[in-house]
């Protein structure tokens, strides 16, 4: 059986997370679609729309040789696509009948690693498919070094 | 691979087996179905005047469902795929903590939730436990999208016999 799995990326935060999950999976007949989406709510003004596309295609394409690398002979698209978020990923998953939409969540807006990411809340609750939240290791090692010293500092003080 | 599966109604039973299945399905892989009664509805209780005997007796009763559903889920599982491992477990105590707790103690891979709308009909809406469970959890977590639920089927089922003579003219 062949799983189709889309994964929305922002940037390559998520890599090894992406990798350990999809090893894990029932199949290795996966059918994988990379989907980065250019928000325009967020557009810097100073950078034309046409830098951002070739950004975000170059991003995709990183993306998927590394996991054409690690996942031989693995059937990988890529998309580069603007709009709102979280509508153009639930209508990207119907049109490409994803089995699973496998996403990472920051958490950065708010109170940081303690909400979840805005953009995967509204993702799930959007969804045709399952979702998969996956946490960063990284980010949380870096948010306790953070918090320690931050600690550090009020007892300076 | 470990996965640890959070059941909260019998309704929902057949889409998560179907999406367990269907996912991480293949050998070598060990589910625990879980079923947390929520006892923080029962403080409640304590003050009422039949008190603790009354809890008492709703404990056992929702321990005696939760375990006959776990059951029925683990049957429906193994038709899928006989080659999971599966193990049961019904906890007592408040739902999302005692999720994460198991699956910090259990080194779950994954942990499957479901989210399911609660009357609106055109959103999901992730209910309390699951949005809970997906701030606080360090692993990977699967939200299975589920129909909607009991009391919404019927303003649905409504809507579509409504609907359907204006799409076919």
């Amino acid at each position: 059986m062949v799983t189709n799995v889309l994964i929305p990326i922002e940037d390559l935060l998520f890599e090894d997370e992406i990798k350990e999950f999809l090893v894990q999976l029932n199949t290795l007949l996966f059918r994988l679609k990379i989907l980065h989406v250019l928000d325009k709510n967020e557009a810097v003004m100073s950078w034309s729309s046409s830098e951002y596309i070739t950004e975000g295609e170059a991003l995709v394409r990183t993306f998927g040789e590394h996991l054409k690398d690690y996942f031989p002979g693995i059937q990988v698209e890529t998309a580069v696509r603007d709009g709102v978020v979280k509508e153009v990923i639930a209508n990207e998953a119907g049109a490409f009948s994803a089995d699973l939409i496998l996403m990472g969540t920051h958490g950065r807006k708010g109170i940081g690693n303690f909400l979840l990411g805005s953009t995967a809340k509204e993702v799930i609750t959007l969804a045709p498919c399952s979702v998969v939240i996956l946490r960063s290791k990284k980010s949380h090692s870096f948010d306790k070094t953070q918090k320690v010293a931050g600690a550090n500092q009020s007892t300076g003080n | 691979m470990k996965v640890l599966v959070a059941i909260d109604e019998d309704e929902f039973v057949m889409p998560i087996v179907d999406a367990v299945a269907r996912l991480f399905g293949g050998p070598g892989k060990t589910v625990k179905l879980l079923n947390v009664i929520d006892t923080s509805t029962f403080l409640n209780d304590l003050h009422d005047q039949s008190g603790p005997g009354k809890t008492r007796k709703l404990l056992e009763t929702q321990l005696k469902k939760a375990a006959f559903m776990l059951k029925q889920t683990r049957i429906n599982l193994l038709c899928e795929d006989d080659s999971f491992e599966v193990e049961e477990s019904v906890l007592v105590g408040t739902p999302h903590r005692v999720i994460l707790d198991c699956a910090e103690e259990w080194n779950a891979d994954v942990i499957v939730i479901g989210a399911h709308s609660h009357g609106d009909n055109t959103r999901l809406r992730v209910s309390s436990v699951s949005t809970a469970v997906l701030k606080l959890a360090d692993r990977p977590v699967t939200v299975v999208s589920l129909p909607k639920s009991a009391e919404s089927k019927g303003s649905t089922l409504v809507q579509q016999q409504t609907s359907l003579p204006s799409f076919a003219t």
